[in-house]
């Protein structure tokens, strides 16, 4: 009982401080300080939060249940029931319900401040990481929590690293394939696609575009292009930008953004361009650019190609009209026209849920055999409710 | 709200995630590999613990492993293609750098 008030006076120190710093605190760093700040050793501990007032399922014999089985599931833990409550001491009744190592009542609200649906089930494990469980999924599915709790080391078969030198440092590689002993990627800062040889170890570019295929497949004027250069902005990366790229049988496909149309007028300070987006393919040192022929108002970033000769293409669009378009498949054996646009409306999700920031939605995509294709949406940010107490 | 589609014949079929993305909704999914006939999964949860899971192309669970990376800050990671059919992971780790990892399939 003594070590109880103990922890009851530290929790009402650390909430005052909290109170003062609740503005500039990040939601979930509140809670996990909350936890730490108890001082409860390095123990596995399993916490449920509920709000006596507001926990609209709180039946009692579930929470038990669940809380009996994670006890038996993770090792070495301690269990601990925090109940919410404006009026102190009103929570005491409740807490004779649980058999439970430990028990607090916080009267400041730490959890639902935070916007946690109750009954909230937290796991800070030994390495004091926070974990927080899903108590509808939890009561029909608790096979999943050891692995979680308790996950193996990370184990290799073998391990290659990849030596950055000066000249290569490169940030995030897209694309990475493995094809005749050499690793290819697309730095997409360098607005290159590198190629690191596993027997020399060594990093060296595998293309590069060249100002000749800008000539060649543009139709702007040769003077104009001269100047703008000579003008050193904004570069040959941006006239000729590599989106992404796919590397099969010694065919290089790349997506990429083309300088097409350039008008400078240096007196008035005016330059216009325009970009067309397409597939610039290598095959045997032979260069070809097929344009899309319509949709070009759509931002491109990724592809794939699968083995019926269509693409499809992962973002959203870039004005009010096609902002929630994610996917475009592209006809590439009849005249390169889009003939299919999969669109946020298609995924079928509920979008008053979602902010509306569509690039997080939907990302990269994976390709099969035939003619399927396979997205994978990612987690999105959800708005965020207050409760507001009367 | 993880969600796998498939878009066969014009039409978009969605399969949810399902194993640990049950009870636990934090892994931040990396990358998508389509090798096998299988589709492979990976995700991080902060930094620390890495999932791997494989579907079936009906969306069924077929395998998932969850590691712990006790040596080293896993900041990113990518399925590497490649054309013998292996596993491999591209990571970039805070200390180590860069790393092609072989992973049991």
């Amino acid at each position: 009982m003594n070590k109880q008030k103990i922890l009851i006076t530290i929790i009402v120190i650390y909430s005052f401080l909290i109170q003062n710093n609740s503005l500039n605190a990040k939601p979930r760093t509140e809670i996990n300080n909350y936890i730490n700040n108890l001082n409860l050793g390095n123990e596995n501990l399993i916490i449920i939060a509920m709000d006596i007032e507001d926990c609209f399922s709180c039946n009692l014999p579930k929470i038990n249940g669940i809380y009996n089985n994670l006890k038996a599931t993770i090792s070495n833990s301690k269990t601990i029931i925090v109940i919410e409550s404006k009026i102190p001491k009103d929570s005491y009744a409740m807490k004779n319900a649980f058999d439970t190592d430990l028990f607090f009542e916080d009267t400041l609200f730490i959890f639902s401040k935070n916007n946690l649906i109750f009954p909230n089930i937290l796991i800070r494990d030994n390495f004091n990481n926070f974990i927080n469980l899903n108590f509808n999924q939890l009561i029909s599915n608790s096979t999943n929590i050891n692995k979680l709790i308790n996950p193996q080391n990370y184990e290799i078969l073998k391990r290659i690293a990849i030596k950055e030198t000066d000249d290569y440092i490169f940030t995030s590689p897209i694309s990475p394939i493995i094809s005749n002993g050499n690793l290819l990627f697309l730095a997409k800062l360098r607005n290159q696609i590198l190629n690191y040889n596993f027997d020399n170890e060594e990093i060296s570019e595998y293309f590069t575009p060249k100002i000749d295929d800008i000539y060649k497949y543009s139709n702007i004027n040769s003077d104009s292009l001269d100047l703008f250069l000579s003008d050193g902005t904004p570069g040959i990366n941006f006239l000729f930008q590599i989106l992404n790229f796919q590397f099969e049988n010694n065919k290089t496909v790349l997506l990429i953004d083309k300088l097409s149309m350039l008008n400078i007028d240096f007196d008035n300070k005016e330059i216009s361009i325009d970009l067309n987006k397409g597939l610039f393919t290598i095959e045997d040192n032979i260069n070809s650019f097929r344009e899309f022929k319509s949709i070009n108002y759509v931002k491109y970033d990724d592809f794939s190609l699968n083995q019926k000769n269509k693409l499809i293409k992962i973002k959203y669009g870039s004005d009010y009209r096609t902002k929630d378009s994610l996917a475009l498949i592209l006809n590439i054996g009849e005249d390169y026209v889009f003939d299919t646009l999969i669109t946020v409306k298609d995924l079928k999700l509920k979008m008053y849920e979602y902010k509306y920031e569509i690039n997080e939605l939907v990302d990269f995509l994976g390709i099969a055999e035939g003619n399927k294709f396979f997205l994978l949406s990612k987690k999105c940010k959800k708005y965020t409710s207050i409760k507001i107490k009367s | 709200m993880q969600k796998i589609y498939k878009y066969q014949n014009k039409k978009l079929k969605s399969y949810n995630l399902t194993g640990v993305f049950n009870i636990y909704k934090d892994f931040d999914i990396k990358d998508m590999l389509i090798m096998d006939k299988k589709i492979y999964i990976v995700g991080l949860s902060d930094t620390k613990r890495i999932l791997i899971q494989t579907y079936d192309f009906s969306g069924k669970l077929l395998k998932e492993e969850i590691s712990y990376l006790n040596d080293d800050i896993l900041l990113n990671t990518r399925f590497v293609k490649n054309d013998k059919n292996k596993l491999i992971l591209m990571n970039k780790w805070r200390y180590k750098r860069w790393t092609l990892d072989y992973l049991q399939k």
